[in-house]
């Protein structure tokens, strides 16, 4: 017996390898579905539902589909008629933007797409990419509305996905920095600062954001003095990026509250100062506890540029709608929301996919 | 102002809302000194330590660290701080952040050197402690002990001439004590000027120039280590003596 353990002992003891037979993947799927007369009942009601819906989806969006023809009689009464959505997909890209200036529209989604593999490399510089996130939105509206070296664009001819992409970009980089001052300005030891930032959180917070894009369209114009408009795309911004600071905010000083108290004496013990210890100690940690929280309210705020179809502005949605107005197509909804369904759920999952990622590498740091 | 004095208080009062946490404490410390603060739980040990990097406040009498009177100004604060180095009960190790780069940061981010000299700085004081084999991990990969290690040397890197101790022994699995104390023996004849607070009588004894002995906020006795453990003046601190020394 004292010799049999020794062995062991001395030998490294590795895992046993258990190979699955057919006969344990029969076992598993009788005990997962088929426990109880009650599980039995439900898998096969669950399999019905399947089997009789998936093909008639999969016949609708694809095998019965129409895809090519020229007018609404080519189209199959009995499912999806993508005619018109290929017909005017340059239209659902890019808007009423001028044709001959498109390559600014292309130039600025490869930007921002850039902006992807920056964030996933982990060899880059971290100043780097905070710079290119910085920039990028003074960029965008630099390409996209011009003004400054290229030729103005009005705002009526941003459309499309390339508002959608617009708006939501911007809105995404710029609500991050005012939330984390608004954070901080919570949490600052001098009154008047935090009751002005709390004060702010609470109103932002309680109210409607199709409140405040009413307000930014109409309301603004009877306190600026006549003659002085500020572009319609200027104030939806600031309204998507301070209205969903304030969510973030939160998020943020709560990120901020978990951190030990310790953390932040250590850094003053050294002779450090507030925003450096700020900076280096406490918001690093604070935002990689809000990750998840964070990216949940980036893919809301993503899907909230919608909202600013009400103010007439004709986003990825408004330029879908749009064509199904057109005498030739009207009626054909169903079609136009799958594809911007698509169209959002690509993006948002990419999004949700650089959470996942970020959460990999932060568990890799962490003990 | 005597310049071999490395701390000096005089009649520091502290209130927190309707307790009094400290009373009346006048202690003098010169340079080079080792003196171990002692006393029950709840006596004001801690705070004392944490009003002389300011990280708490008093209310009344003076602090003086180094010649600087500790105020409300800022850069005096700053300046005091700068003066000593602090280490804690629960390490406080930044997390994010690798052995070396944490004990980089207080040179890179408050002196203002570059990368290379401060890794200079940083890896011989890890070598100093034993522990510069483990520098690029991050603090949840190392012991307790070796943690705390790591925070003295940290708190070395910015050359302090006054180093405060706060517990660093008493969040440690006790085969862990030894290599921490080690490391403050080594630093207490080498001339450091330290202010412990522990309940490590056997470092008190052997290496402490004086012990403060605390209760309920006042400093009771001081006396040197002879005296202290062989014949306490007060009865409390007899008590204190035996509770401690029997277990």
């Amino acid at each position: 017996m004292i010799t049999q353990i020794t062995a062991v002992a001395s030998t490294q003891a590795k895992r046993p390898v258990v190979r699955k037979s057919a006969r344990d993947y029969l076992y598993i799927i009788r005990r997962n579905l088929f426990n109880s007369p009650v599980d039995t009942i439900v898998t096969l009601a669950i399999s019905a539902l399947l089997i009789t819906y998936i093909p008639l989806i999969l016949d609708w969006l694809y095998f019965s589909a129409v895809f090519s023809g020229a007018t609404r009689a080519a189209c199959n009464p009995s499912a999806a008629c993508w005619i018109p959505i290929i017909n005017f997909m340059d239209y659902y890209i890019y808007g009423p933007f001028p044709i001959d200036q498109r390559w600014r529209v292309d130039t600025s989604f490869v930007l921002g797409l850039l902006a992807f593999p920056l964030l996933f490399s982990q060899r880059m510089p971290q100043k780097i990419i905070l710079m290119y996130i910085f920039l990028l939105p003074l960029v965008l509206w630099a390409l996209l509305k011009g003004g400054v070296f290229l030729s103005d664009i009005s705002t009526t001819a941003l459309g499309g996905m390339t508002l959608t992409f617009f708006l939501g970009i911007i809105a995404m980089c710029l609500s991050l920095p005012v939330a984390i001052i608004l954070a901080l300005g919570r949490r600052s030891r001098l009154p008047i600062i935090r009751w002005v930032c709390s004060g702010y959180i609470e109103l932002v917070r309680a109210v409607p954001v199709l409140t405040f894009l009413f307000m930014a369209s109409l309301m603004l114009q009877l306190f600026l003095p006549g003659g002085v408009t500020i572009d319609v795309l200027f104030r939806i911004l600031f309204v998507l990026v301070f209205v969903s600071a304030a969510y973030k905010a939160e998020i943020i000083r709560g990120a901020i509250q978990a951190i030990p108290s310790g953390q932040i004496e250590a850094s003053y013990a050294m002779g450090c100062g507030y925003w450096k210890t700020m900076a280096y100690i406490v918001m690093p940690q604070a935002l990689r506890n809000s990750v998840p929280a964070l990216i949940t309210n980036f893919i809301g705020l993503f899907k909230e540029t919608t909202l600013v179809m009400i103010l007439g502005l004709l986003e990825v949605m408004g330029v879908v709608r749009a064509t199904f107005e057109n005498a030739e197509w009207i009626g054909m909804h169903v079609e136009g929301m799958v594809l911007v369904s698509f169209f959002f759920f690509a993006i948002c999952f990419s999004i949700a996919q650089y959470g996942a990622h970020l959460e990999r590498r932060i568990k890799r740091t962490k003990y | 102002m005597n310049t071999q004095l490395a701390v000096k208080l005089t009649g520091v009062d502290k209130w927190y809302g309707d307790f009094q946490a400290l009373k009346n404490i006048n202690l003098q410390v010169a340079k080079g000194e080792t003196v171990v603060i002692c006393g029950p739980s709840g006596s004001g040990k801690s705070t004392l330590i944490r009003t002389l990097n300011c990280l708490e406040g008093h209310d009344l009498g003076e602090i003086c660290i180094d010649g600087v009177r500790i105020s409300d100004n800022l850069k005096d604060v700053e300046k005091v701080r700068k003066s000593t180095g602090m280490v804690f009960q629960h390490f406080n190790l930044f997390p994010h952040m690798t052995v070396l780069d944490n004990c980089t940061f207080g040179l890179r981010h408050v002196r203002g050197l570059g990368v290379i000299e401060s890794q200079e700085i940083a890896r011989e004081l890890l070598r100093k402690v034993q522990i510069a084999d483990q520098e690029s991990k991050y603090p949840g990969q190392l012991s307790g002990g070796q943690q705390q290690r790591v925070a003295i040397a940290r708190a070395l890197t910015l050359s302090p001439d006054i180093m405060l101790f706060d517990e660093p022994t008493s969040a440690l699995d006790p085969e862990m004590i030894s290599e921490v104390l080690e490391v403050m023996r080594d630093l207490s004849k080498a001339g450091m000027t330290m202010i412990c607070v522990t309940h490590e009588m056997g470092f008190a004894k052997e290496f402490a120039d004086r012990i403060v002995f605390m209760e309920t906020g006042s400093i009771i006795e001081v006396s040197t280590p002879q005296e202290f453990f062989s014949a306490p003046k007060t009865e409390r601190a007899k008590l204190f003596l035996k509770q401690i020394l029997s277990h």
